[in-house]
């Protein structure tokens, strides 16, 4: 066989691959139900693009600045008699002035902006506001029933619901002001009107853009040094890393430091950044500092550290990382960071150490957003220490547990023929 | 009435159509969107968004459909333009961590991966592709449309296509060749 036709040959059989890889072209429920949502959603009116709303936004404010006060009416819904736009459907616009705001479904809300100082008022729902950096005299509040939030150039969510508001920060400052109370919050922080103090365990129904929002915030505000990039670019082999970058300037323009500038400590937002652009050594250094002094959020760095190890490939250390962030943050972001201890020290080995892992961690119990996974793992786990009994039960009760699961097979032929007294 | 527009595509194409009509249609259409979207973006973590768009955007063009081609490569055009919107979204965010799933469906779990590992490996030399290449590859290479259809889908001469075709599958052969796990596989030193 020539090199051509063994290449021509291998490439098939990758593509083969990938076609067996795809599911069978049958129906499910699922995707009927994805069908149905589609058409439901296909009979409602079609939305405007974004340059539509920023054109009709524009209009708004135009017409009604002679007045001294702006109301936008921020996409097209049903407009209800005190003048608050609702939506059927979750909605992005950007205003003029840069802020971007995101919606969920049903959320009812109106921007107003008056003397410089942009107010929204949000009766129901919840809103993600990415606030352009102001200018001084200008202000971004948002208000609620319960409570108003001032803020300074910042991505933040507030939510609404029967009697209670509630704000969760991503990055920057958001004083909070209730009748009576005033609380500062920071990025990460988030306070509860109803508790009148910090949301615990709330995330709000907009955090991943939130987060996301942030992060991009951090990427763009922050651009890494030009060495630094191209020294990404080389390692990962891939004209990707580049993306975003500014055109470096010439080398006679700007000569390149002999040394690394020295960073401040990141944020986590910026750390998090920092991570999807695959700046993997910086912050598992910057981690592992903030782990040891910052102790309202040393789980969440624990957390990055662990995933940041993993990606250098230092599973070991990665594993230390996690089972320490399982002792030190939320109870389902523990679950989550003691199954991926559990499944680095299997990868390594380490048998013992990962069913401790899974053990301490429960994150095979019912309920756990890792349950399945965990349950095969433990049954791996189980198998490798030689202990099949065990193992048996385990797959008996992931059977019973996922019927349909992804595992069934394997599993099944773990458990065994299942005699009449055993079935469910 | 879904089915016979299914099996012939002038069926019906032009006439108002009702609201179970379309949705029974949607439906009979979905899992070759699913597939579709699936070849070209592989195990993504958009897979989902990008069906769920895709079939909001059927479901409004379906209305409009003038049989002008079959209604399955329809609605591969227009996965096509959902899936490769999202890719593009995604791209942005760069590699992201993730856990691999343990679908092992009977086989053993490190045989499963190993062939996960190979094809995340594939679908990341897909993904420095030029997007017409990409797309020429999988319609043909991965899909296994014949070449006459997949022209149609990006609406190109056949020769066209199968000069994307070419360059694109000389192009990922020399990057295969390179990759520590697949190179040897492209070197005959593994079966």
């Amino acid at each position: 066989m020539t090199a051509g036709s063994r290449e021509h040959a291998a490439l098939d059989r990758l593509a083969r691959a990938a076609r067996d890889d795809a599911p069978a072209a049958e129906r499910d429920a699922e995707l009927d139900s994805m069908a149905e949502r589609a058409v439901a959603i296909a009979a409602g009116p079609r939305p405007r693009s974004a340059r539509a709303r920023a054109a009709a936004v524009a209009v708004a404010v135009l017409a009604t600045a002679a007045a001294g006060v702006a109301f936008t009416v921020l996409r097209d819904g049903d407009q209800g008699p005190n003048g608050v736009a609702t939506s059927e459907r979750p909605s992005r616009i950007e205003l003029p002035g840069g802020d971007v705001l995101l919606s969920t479904s049903g959320t009812e809300l109106v921007v107003q902006d008056e003397d410089g100082a942009r107010v929204l008022l949000l009766e129901e729902g919840s809103v993600l506001c990415d606030v352009a950096p102001l200018r001084d005299g200008r202000a971004f509040e948002v208000v609620t029933p319960e409570l108003r939030a001032v803020v300074r150039g910042t991505v933040f969510t507030v939510t609404a619901e029967a009697g209670r508001a509630r704000v969760q920060v991503f990055e920057g400052r958001v004083e909070v002001l209730t009748p009576t109370r005033r609380v500062h919050l920071g990025a990460g922080d988030s306070f509860d009107s109803a508790e009148g103090g910090e949301a615990v365990g709330w995330d709000s129904p907009l955090a991943s853009e939130g987060r996301w929002a942030a992060q991009r915030r951090a990427v763009h505000d922050r651009p890494r040094p030009e060495d630094t990039a191209t020294a990404v670019a080389a390692e990962r082999g891939s004209d990707d890393a580049l993306v975003e970058q500014e055109p470096a300037p010439p080398p006679e323009a700007q000569p390149r430091a002999p040394t690394r500038p020295v960073e401040p400590a990141p944020s986590l937002a910026e750390a998090r950044a920092w991570l999807l652009a695959g700046r993997h050594e910086d912050v598992a250094r910057a981690a592992r500092r903030a782990a040891r002094t910052r102790t309202a959020d040393r789980g969440e760095w624990l957390l990055l550290e662990g995933d940041a190890l993993r990606a250098l490939g230092d599973r070991a250390r990665a594993a230390d990382a996690y089972e320490r962030a399982a002792s030190a943050t939320s109870p389902s972001r523990a679950t989550q960071a003691g199954y991926l201890a559990a499944a680095l020290r299997f990868e390594q080995g380490e048998h013992d150490a990962a069913l401790g892992a899974l053990d301490a961690s429960r994150a095979d119990r019912s309920g756990s957003p890792v349950e399945e996974r965990a349950m095969l793992l433990r049954a791996r786990v189980l198998i490798a220490l030689g202990r099949r009994e065990e193992a048996t039960r385990v797959a008996r009760a992931y059977l019973a547990a996922f019927p349909g699961g992804g595992s069934r097979e394997w599993m099944q032929s773990l458990a065994g023929p299942v005699t009449e007294r055993e079935e469910p | 009435m879904t089915t016979s527009r299914l099996a012939e595509p002038s069926a019906g194409a032009g006439k108002p159509m009702h609201g179970s009509e379309l949705a029974d249609l949607v439906k009979e259409l979905a899992p070759t969107v699913r597939r579709c979207i699936h070849h070209h973006l592989g195990r993504h973590e958009a897979l989902d968004d990008a069906v769920q768009d895709a079939l909001i955007e059927l479901a409004r063009a379906l209305p409009r459909y003038r049989a002008e081609s079959s209604l399955p490569t329809y609605a591969r055009r227009i996965a096509l333009r959902a899936a490769y919107r999202h890719l593009r979204r995604e791209k942005r965010r760069r590699a992201e961590l993730y856990i691999v799933p343990p679908q092992v469906d009977g086989r053993d779990p490190e045989s499963v991966l190993a062939q996960r590992e190979s094809l995340r490996r594939l679908y990341r030399c897909l993904d420095r592709l030029p997007e017409k290449r990409r797309r020429a590859f999988v319609l043909c290479c991965i899909e296994e449309l014949p070449h006459a259809e997949a022209a149609g889908v990006e609406d190109v001469s056949v020769e066209t296509l199968r000069g994307r075709l070419k360059h694109a599958r000389a192009e990922l052969e020399r990057r295969l060749r390179h990759d520590p796990i697949l190179g040897p596989l492209f070197e005959g030193r593994l079966s």
